[in-house]
């Protein structure tokens, strides 16, 4: 049984007359890393919302290990483009909010926090208050405030698209790693065709008016990084067939 | 703010009461305004000390004083515990809002001297009617403050803890409360300065003590020199509470206008 299911979902904002998305159907696997790309206002950031439960769908259904999905969980994680962080807690408070509020055992809160903390480079910043961190390490407060949880879903809504190039290869190379200890199954939305290639083992194209699921692709340079390519036509030409189907 | 220009705005603050306080001497020492409407600082300074030594209709100064202290300070309490939880829950709760907001939107614009007769039917001419009428005084900008906050929370906010596993009453405390805490402290700013206002209002009527009491009191008999005690005295502690407040707030919430 596939981790996600989703079913010829349907959805229309109530403030708005035209459909959002329409006949969107996927399943994600658990294990794998998932990228959306399409154009602006496809409709990447409302199938999140639906998947994270936020909003339910007018037609269709989203089944999570075989269950109707209807509110948010702590089993489908999210981090937002702006992050979200809490700037009246630190750097640990932050990322030990979610198994607080789970009331899960002390003892093991920390030894989760001590492995993320090292993981993601923050030992440093455990008690800086996050309005004090750079957007890079902000970043890495918000990746580790959701790994810490253990989602079997892990969704990220265009989440380094505000970093600069060099913060946001660490990112990607962070994000590799957790996703590699943790074995859960990532959602990337991202505009950024590079971003989409290197991170995305298999790629998700939305298009459409209303946005819909067009195709889902095995990426063939899921981790290889776009220098590593400079001299490979069939890499160019992969990345040309990408852009042209999310014009 | 730059701490040179921090000190050039404190000094220009400093040289205009100096400036005004200095008109003020001139203006009595030249006898410009008659004593009665302008009694020289000398001539205050001198009734202050009279007054703490001797009082006003007989109760002490410092009597007065701690009486309008009490209500406004039990006023103000009981508008921080009631119109905080009131105004969080307004804002996040819709039957809640239902039920409350239409009442304080009816309270908010009427002048409190308008039912201070009523109170004084309903709870008498003692204590509970003048720290009731303040009660009423203080909680439209705190319910207002706290109501205002949460609907201009972050939605991302509200989301981001369910998706981390937070319960509705967990994100309450968690996230709804100190995101709202800044504007509590606004509120409270503003919930003092119209309580201040209405102290005066309610030593006014069925009273024989306070400094709202002196000052109504005094100014029968044209004694404006204890009028001016009773003023400098209400100004001054005003101040001195919503330094006092801003003080709190910064040190309590430190995260204000960050992210």
């Amino acid at each position: 049984m596939a981790l996600l299911e989703v079913k010829d979902v349907g959805y229309q904002y109530p403030s708005n007359s035209a459909q959002s998305i329409t006949g969107v159907n996927l399943t994600m696997a658990a294990n794998s890393l998932n990228v959306v790309i399409g154009p602006s206002g496809i409709g990447k950031s409302t199938l999140l919302n639906l998947i994270a439960g936020y909003i339910q769908p007018q037609v269709g259904e989203l089944r999570m290990n075989g269950q109707p999905i209807q509110k948010a969980s702590w089993q489908r994680g999210i981090v937002f483009q702006d992050m979200a962080l809490y700037p009246w807690l630190n750097v640990t408070q932050n990322i030990t909010f979610g198994p607080r509020m789970r009331k899960m055992a002390s003892a093991q809160i920390e030894q989760r926090l001590a492995t993320l903390l090292q993981e993601t480079g923050l030992e440093k910043f455990k008690t800086s208050y996050v309005y004090e961190l750079s957007g890079g390490l902000k970043q890495r407060v918000a990746l580790a405030r959701e790994f810490i949880n253990q989602p079997d879903i892990l969704m990220l809504d265009e989440s380094f698209s505000a970093l600069d190039n060099l913060t946001r290869d660490e990112m990607h190379q962070i994000l590799l790693e957790l996703w590699a200890s943790s074995g859960n199954c990532v959602i990337v939305i991202t505009h950024d065709i590079d971003e989409a290639m290197f991170l995305g083992q298999n790629i998700i194209i939305m298009n459409g008016k209303p946005g819909t699921v067009s195709q889902t692709i095995t990426n063939p340079y899921f981790k290889v990084a776009f220098d590593e390519m400079a001299n490979n036509p069939a890499y160019f030409e992969f990345r040309k067939m990408l852009l042209q189907q999310i014009k | 703010m730059k701490k040179a220009a921090k000190s050039r705005y404190l000094l220009l603050s400093v040289a205009t009461i100096a400036v005004l306080l200095l008109l003020w001497i001139m203006a009595t020492s030249l006898k410009l305004v008659p004593a009665v409407l302008l009694p020289s600082l000398g001539k205050i300074g001198q009734t202050f000390v009279d007054l703490s030594r001797s009082g006003y209709g007989g109760t002490p100064l410092y009597d007065h004083y701690l009486i309008t202290m009490r209500r406004l300070f039990l006023a103000l309490f009981f508008a921080v515990i009631i119109g905080i939880p009131l105004g969080l829950l307004s804002g996040y709760v819709r039957w809640v809002n239902a039920m409350v907001d239409p009442l304080i939107q009816f309270i908010r614009p009427i002048p409190p001297l308008a039912y201070y007769t009523l109170l004084i039917l309903w709870l008498g001419i003692g204590e509970p009617s003048k720290i009731m009428l303040l009660f009423w005084a203080a909680l439209p900008p705190i319910y207002i403050s706290c109501f205002d906050a949460v609907q201009r929370i972050d939605g991302e906010y509200l989301q981001s803890a369910a998706s981390l596993g937070a319960s509705r009453r967990q994100i309450f405390f968690n996230i709804v409360f100190p995101v709202a805490l800044p504007d509590i402290f606004t509120g409270l700013r503003s919930a003092v300065g119209v309580a201040y206002t209405t102290i005066v209002s309610a030593e006014m009527i069925a009273s024989s003590s306070g400094v709202g009491w002196m000052i109504i009191d005094s100014s029968h008999y044209l004694k404006s020199d204890v009028m001016f005690v009773g003023i400098i005295l209400l100004g001054v502690t005003g101040v001195l509470i919503d330094w006092l407040l801003k003080k709190l707030a910064q040190r309590i919430v430190h995260w204000r206008g960050k992210k």
